[in-house]
C-alpha cells in the first residue's frame, strides 16, 4: 500500500493502479503503468512500469504532474474462489490432487510479482501443461502459508482425502507448503491407514522460474501416487540435480535446508524409493506398505494442546515450568544423547506423575539413550519418555498429540509413544 | 541514403567489484572445479498463459544443462539453490557514477526485475536487472568526410545486471555445459536511443562510451567483458537485435551488412507475396502441420552409394536424409542478402538451430556437392515444376522434419521477422531465436527495493574526469601515441604498468602497435591476458631482455601458451650486458655496433653496445 500522499494524488487524479499514465518530473516525462506496492520499500516512492518492462521508484515529491492516458491499461488480477471439481471418468484410474498452498501450487501476478495461489484445475494445468496427459481430478481444499497451518488443517486433510479414497481414486497427490510440511506429514500418517498411495509433495524454488523443481517434484509423486507404495509419503528432489526424487516415509522426513531443492532427507533411514520422472521409472531401497493391504481407517482425534520446547544453556527453571504448566503434554529437543540441564529435571519431576513428558535430541540424526549419562538416569528417574527411541522431535510431537487423544491415563500415553505406529520408530540404524 | 534506419546500442561493460552481484562470492577466476550440477529449465507460462516465444523456443532445444561449480566463486546463489543476497552496494554506486557521467536522471527507489531467460545461460530462469538511470545524455565527436563535428546521443538507460554462465561447449543440441564462476558479475547495460544513423556512427558512440567507462578505472579489463549487441531496423523491415558483437572493428560491418539484409529481405518479400497470390494452398500448409509433414519426403535409399563425400558419410553413420519441395522459389534462394550470404543461408541458419549441419538447396552449385544423379531423382519424387525449389537436409528424422518445418515457415514469410541475432567474427549475422515478448520481465520479490540516498548520491559524484586523464597520458607520451592509447581498451592496463616504472612509450608502444601487429601477423592475442603482458614487460624493466625482444618474447608466448617467466627461460632471448656483452664484443672481435647488431640484434642492447665498444677502441 502507497503512503498517504501519493494515496491522495492517485485519487485526485482518478488514477488507479494498472492505469496506464504520463508522469513528469522536472527534467523528463515518463510513460508506464503505474504499479501497487507490495511488501517492502518506500511507500512514498510511485512504482511505474516502463514500456520496456522495468520498474522504477520516483519519489512523490518528484512528480510535477501524472495524467491517464491513453493506451495499455492492465487489469490486475483478482482471485476468483471458483472450485473446479469433477469426476470425469472411472474415479478408481484418477489421481486426486489436492491442494493447500504453498510454492508448488502457486502462480505469480507476472506485473507486480504477487504470488497467489493456483486454484481451479485450468490454472494448474496451465503452470503444469504435462497434466493434461494424465487421469487426474484436482480439489482446492484451502491456501496456505505452510507455516500458518495448524493441527485442525490437518484434520481437515485427513477427512479430505478420507472422502476422495471412499469415492474411489488410483492414489492422492497433496500439494503443501515445504515449511511443515513434515509436521503435516506425520499426522497424517498416524491419523490414516491408507489403502492407496498418499504422496505430498511441494516445491524450493517459485513456479514462476524456468528452474522450478515444481515440475519434477509433481511428476515424481504422481508415478509414486501411481505405484503399489501405500503409505503416506513426502515426494521431493533427492539431490541438486534434476535427475531423481525421493520418496520419504511420513513420520522420517524432515526438513533440513532453507533453501536447497534437495532440503528433505530421511532421518535414521533410508528414503522408500526413488524416483525417475524422465524414464517413468520408480526403484525401490526400502521396505513398505503394500497397496490394498490396509482397509481406509481416518481417527483424525488430536489433542492440539502440547508444546515443542528447544532446551539450550542456561534455560530458566521458570521457563520451562510455566511452559509445561500451559500444557497438557510436552516434547522436549534436548541435546547430544537426550540430555537437559540438571537444573530443569526437577521441573519435570514436578510435571511428570501429571503429564507426559517425551525426550527427542538436537542432533536430530541418531537414536536417544538415556544409560550412557548421569543425566539421562536422573532423567528416566523423572519419568521422560522416549529412552532409546530414534524419532524427529516434529513427529514425537505430532505422536504425543495423538496418543493423549488416544489414552485415558499416563501409562497409556507412554505405551502408544513407545510402539512404533507408523514408522516413526526404527529398531535398527546401519548408518 | 536514409532508408528509415534506426540503430540502437546496448553496451555491456563488467564491472571490476570484489564480489559479484546478489552475493559475496568473488568475482576473480579460481580454475578449480569441485562439482557439477545438472539441471533443466522449462518455459513457463505467463500470466495469460501464454509463454514467451522465445523461451519456449529455447526450451524446446536444449533439455539438460550441465553447469560446473568452482572454488570461491561460485555458492548456493548461483546453483540456484539460495535466494539471492542485497544487491552489491559497491556496484550500486558504480552504476550510480555512471549514471551522473551520462547526465542521466537517477531513479529515487530501485527495482530488481527478472528477465526471463531459458536458454540454461542462468540457473535461475532469469536474468536479475535494474535500472538506475534514464534519459542522460553523451556528447561525443563524428566525423563525416573528414569533418569533425559535435553530435549528442540520447541514453534511454543505465541498468545494473548481472552476467549470465560462460558457455563451455554443447554435445549434439543435448547438454550445453556452462560455468557457473561468470555468472553473478555486475554488469552495467547501457542503452543508447535507436537516433544513430549508420555503422560509423554506432562504432564511435560504442567507442566513446567505453572510453568513459574506462576512465572510472573500476571497469573489468579483457576479452569478453564488454561487449555490444546492436538493435536495427529498416523503414519497411524489422526490429533485429544482434547480439554478443566483442570487437568495434566489427560494429560497422555488422550494421552495413544488416542493412543490406534487411532491404534485400524486403524485396524478397514481394516476391513471396505474389508466389502465395498464385498459390493459396502455401496458406493451408501454414495452418496445418500435418499437412506440411506430409510435404516432407524422406530420401535416404537415392542416397546409398552417392559421389557426396559428406552425405555419404553422414548416411553410413545411420542419419536420414529428407528433401522438401518450395513451391515457386527457383532463384530466390540464391538471391545475394549481403556478400557471401543468401537467401538460403538465411534458412539454413535455422535449420541449425534444430541441431543439423546446414542445408542444401536448388540454387546451389550441384556439381560442387556431387550430386547431379541424385538431384534428378528428387525432382521427380518432388513432382518439381520449373519453377519450383527444393531443401535437402540430412541428420537424425525428427531434428530434420522440424528443421524443414522451420525452414518453410520462414522462406515463405511475408515480411521480415522480428529476431535475436548473433554476429560471428566475420561480421555475419546468424539467427538465434525470436524476439523476446513483453511477457519477459516481472519483478523480483526476492531483494528489497534499494532507496537512493543522499550519501549515496554523494559517494557516486567522486570519479575522475576524463580531463585529468587525458592531462595525464599527454604528460607521458605525444600527441599521436597518446591519442591512440587514450581511445584503447588498454588505456588502463598502460596507467599501471607506468605506475610499475615501465617506460611510457614502451608501454604505450607494446599495448596499441606491437598487439595490432601480432594480431595482422596471425597470432591469436587473446591468448594474452593483461597479466601476460605486464609480466613481459617486467622483464625488460629489469633488463632482463631488450626492448627488440618484446614482441619476439609475447609471440613465444602465444605460440606456447605460457607465461612470460616460463617462456623466457629456453627461448634464448634472454639480454647478453655488462661483463658477458663485453665479453662477447671481445670474443668475437666486433668493431662496430652494426655488425654486432646483425648477430645479437634481440639479445643486446646497441646504446649499451656502442658505448662498450668506443670504450675499448680507446
Amino acid at each position: 500500500m502507497y503512503g498517504e500522499k501519493i494515496k491522495k494524488i492517485l485519487e485526485f487524479k482518478k488514477i488507479k493502479e494498472g492505469d496506464a499514465v504520463i508522469l513528469k518530473t522536472e527534467r523528463n516525462e515518463y510513460k508506464g503503468i503505474i504499479m501497487p506496492r507490495i511488501g517492502y520499500g518506500d511507500k512514498e516512492c510511485l512504482i511505474l512500469k516502463l514500456t520496456n518492462g522495468y520498474n522504477v521508484g520516483i519519489e512523490v515529491n518528484r512528480i510535477i504532474d501524472i495524467k491517464k492516458t491513453e493506451g495499455d491499461i492492465v487489469p490486475l488480477r483478482n482471485v476468483s474462489q471458483t472450485e473446479d471439481y469433477k469426476i470425469k471418468g472411472n474415479p478408481e484410474e484418477e489421481i486426486v490432487i489436492l491442494g493447500c498452498g504453498g510454492t508448488i501450487a502457486s502462480k505469480i501476478e507476472y506485473r507486480t510479482g504477487a504470488v497467489y495461489p493456483a486454484i481451479t484445475t485450468e490454472e494448474l494445468i496451465q503452470s503444469f501443461p504435462q497434466l493434461k496427459e494424465k487421469k487426474i481430478r484436482t480439489r482446492m481444499l484451502f491456501s496456505l502459508l505452510s507455516e500458518n497451518m495448524t493441527p485442525k488443517h490437518w484434520t481437515q486433510i485427513a477427512n479430505a482425502i478420507k472422502e476422495e479414497i471412499e469415492k474411489g481414486c488410483k492414489g492422492i497427490v497433496l500439494m503443501h507448503g515445504t515449511d511443515t510440511m513434515h509436521y503435516t506429514a506425520a499426522a497424517l500418517s498416524y491419523m490414516i491407514k491408507t489403502p492407496v498411495p498418499i504422496v505430498m509433495v511441494g516445491a524450493q524454488r517459485s513456479s514462476d522460474r524456468g528452474s522450478s523443481d515444481n515440475m519434477m517434484n509433481l511428476m515424481s509423486a504422481l508415478i509414486a501416487a501411481e505405484s503399489d507404495i501405500a503409505e503416506i509419503t513426502v515426494c521431493m528432489h533427492a539431490t541438486e540435480n534434476d535427475d531423481y526424487c525421493y520418496l520419504h516415509r511420513g513420520t522420517k522426513v524432515r526438513k533440513m535446508h532453507t533453501s536447497r531443492r534437495d532440503a528433505f532427507k530421511t532421518i535414521n533411514g533410508n528414503p522408500i524409493a526413488r524416483i525417475y520422472p524422465d524414464e517413468d521409472r520408480i526403484e525401490i531401497i526400502s521396505s513398505y506398505e503394500k497397496r490394498g493391504k490396509n482397509k481406509l481407517i481416518v481417527d483424525t482425534e488430536l489433542n492440539p494442546n502440547v508444546a515443542l520446547i528447544y532446551v539450550y544453556p542456561g534455560m530458566k527453571t521458570d521457563v520451562l515450568d510455566s511452559l509445561i504448566e500451559h500444557h497438557e503434554g510436552a516434547v522436549l529437543i534436548g541435546t547430544g544423547l537426550g540430555h537437559i540441564p540438571t537444573q530443569l529435571i526437577d521441573v519435570i519431576k514436578k510435571h511428570s506423575d501429571k503429564k507426559p513428558i517425551v525426550i527427542s535430541s538436537q542432533t536430530i540424526n541418531g537414536r536417544l539413550n538415556m544409560n550412557v549419562y548421569e543425566t539421562g538416569r536422573q532423567m528416566q528417574d523423572a519419568g521422560v519418555i522416549g529412552h532409546l527411541m530414534d524419532w524427529t522431535p516434529e513427529a514425537a510431537f505430532v505422536k504425543l498429540m495423538y496418543a493423549l487423544a488416544h489414552a485415558d491415563n499416563l501409562i497409556e500415553v507412554r505405551k502408544i509413544m513407545e510402539t512404533n505406529l507408523s514408522g516413526e520408530i526404527t529398531e535398527r540404524n546401519e548408518e | 541514403m536514409d532508408k528509415g534506419i534506426k540503430i540502437g546500442l546496448e553496451l555491456h561493460q563488467r564491472l571490476a567489484t570484489k564480489n559479484k552481484l546478489f552475493c559475496r562470492c568473488s568475482t576473480k577466476g579460481n580454475e578449480e572445479k569441485i562439482k557439477e550440477i545438472k539441471r533443466k529449465l522449462h518455459a513457463v507460462p505467463s500470466e495469460l498463459g501464454q509463454i514467451d516465444p522465445a523461451a519456449l523456443f529455447e526450451s524446446k532445444k536444449a533439455p539438460l544443462h550441465k553447469y560446473d561449480f568452482y572454488k570461491g566463486t561460485c555458492c548456493l546463489v548461483e546453483a540456484d539453490d539460495e535466494p539471492p543476497h542485497e544487491m552489491n552496494s559497491e556496484a550500486v554506486i558504480l552504476g550510480l557514477t555512471i549514471c551522473n557521467m551520462l547526465n542521466a536522471e537517477i531513479v529515487d527507489e530501485i527495482h530488481v526485475m527478472r528477465k526471463t531467460v531459458i536458454d540454461g545461460s542462468n540457473t535461475s530462469g532469469f536474468q536479475r536487472t535494474a535500472i538506475l538511470g534514464l534519459n542522460g545524455k553523451l556528447k561525443y565527436e563524428n566525423e563525416i568526410e573528414g569533418r569533425k563535428e559535435e553530435k549528442e546521443i540520447g541514453i534511454q538507460t543505465i541498468a545494473i545486471e548481472e552476467e549470465s554462465c560462460g558457455i563451455i561447449g554443447e554435445q549434439k543440441g543435448e547438454i550445453e555445459s556452462f560455468r557457473l564462476d561468470r555468472l553473478g558479475i555486475p554488469l552495467v547495460e547501457i542503452a543508447t536511443t535507436p537516433d544513430i544513423k549508420n555503422g560509423r556512427e554506432a562504432r564511435t558512440v560504442a567507442e566513446q562510451i567505453g572510453l568513459m567507462l574506462r576512465a572510472t578505472g573500476k571497469m573489468m579489463r579483457g576479452i569478453g567483458t564488454i561487449r555490444q549487441d546492436l538493435n536495427i531496423s529498416v523503414s519497411g523491415g524489422a526490429r533485429v537485435e544482434i547480439k554478443g558483437v566483442q570487437d568495434l572493428d566489427l560494429i560497422e560491418t555488422v550494421v552495413e551488412n544488416e542493412i543490406k539484409r534487411q532491404t534485400r529481405l524486403i524485396e524478397i518479400c514481394e516476391k513471396i507475396k505474389k508466389i502465395r497470390e498464385i498459390r493459396p494452398e502455401l496458406d493451408d500448409l501454414f495452418e496445418n502441420e500435418y499437412v506440411l509433414e506430409q510435404c516432407i519426403k524422406e530420401v535416404t535409399e537415392l542416397f546409398n552409394g552417392t559421389g557426396s563425400k559428406l552425405i555419404k558419410k553422414s548416411v553410413e553413420s545411420g542419419k536420414s536424409v529428407f528433401a522438401m519441395k518450395f513451391p515457386g522459389m527457383k532463384g530466390i534462394f540464391g538471391i545475394e542478402l549481403y556478400p557471401d550470404y543468401r537467401y538460403g543461408s538465411e534458412l539454413s541458419d535455422y535449420a541449425k538451430t534444430q541441431g543439423l549441419g546446414g542445408i542444401i538447396h536448388s540454387d546451389e552449385n550441384i556439381e560442387k556437392y556431387n550430386l547431379k544423379n541424385e538431384v534428378s531423382e528428387i525432382v521427380k519424387i518432388l513432382k518439381l515444376e520449373p519453377n519450383d525449389g527444393w531443401i535437402v537436409v540430412v541428420g537424425e528424422k525428427e531434428q530434420c522434419i522440424s528443421a524443414l518445418k522451420l525452414v518453410f515457415k520462414r522462406a515463405y514469410e511475408t515480411k521480415v521477422p522480428e529476431e535475436t541475432r548473433r554476429a560471428d567474427l566475420q561480421g555475419k549475422t546468424h539467427y538465434m531465436r525470436p524476439l523476446p515478448g513483453s511477457a519477459r520481465m516481472y519483478p523480483e520479490t526476492d531483494v528489497a527495493p534499494i532507496r537512493i540516498t543522499d550519501s549515496m548520491l554523494s559517494e557516486s559524484q567522486d570519479y575522475p574526469s576524463f580531463e585529468e586523464i587525458e592531462n595525464r597520458v599527454y604528460s607521458l607520451l605525444n600527441r599521436e601515441i597518446g591519442g591512440k592509447i587514450i581511445r584503447s581498451e588498454k588505456l588502463n592496463l598502460f596507467l599501471e604498468l607506468v605506475e610499475e616504472g615501465i617506460n611510457p612509450v614502451v608501454a604505450a608502444v607494446t599495448c596499441e602497435d606491437t598487439l595490432k601487429s601480432l594480431k595482422r601477423d596471425g597470432f591469436e592475442i587473446a591468448k594474452l591476458s593483461e597479466e601476460d603482458i605486464k609480466e613481459a614487460l617486467l622483464l625488460y624493466r629489469d633488463e632482463k631482455i631488450t626492448k627488440a625482444a618484446i614482441p619476439e618474447l609475447l609471440k613465444e608466448m602465444i605460440k606456447r601458451n605460457g607465461h612470460a617467466n616460463e617462456v623466457i627461460k629456453d627461448s634464448g632471448l634472454f639480454r647478453i650486458s655488462g661483463e658477458e656483452l663485453k665479453g662477447l664484443i671481445i670474443k668475437e672481435n666486433i668493431k662496430d655496433v652494426q655488425s654486432l647488431m646483425v648477430k645479437y640484434r634481440l639479445n643486446v642492447d646497441p646504446q649499451e653496445a656502442s658505448k662498450i665498444i668506443s670504450e675499448l677502441k680507446k
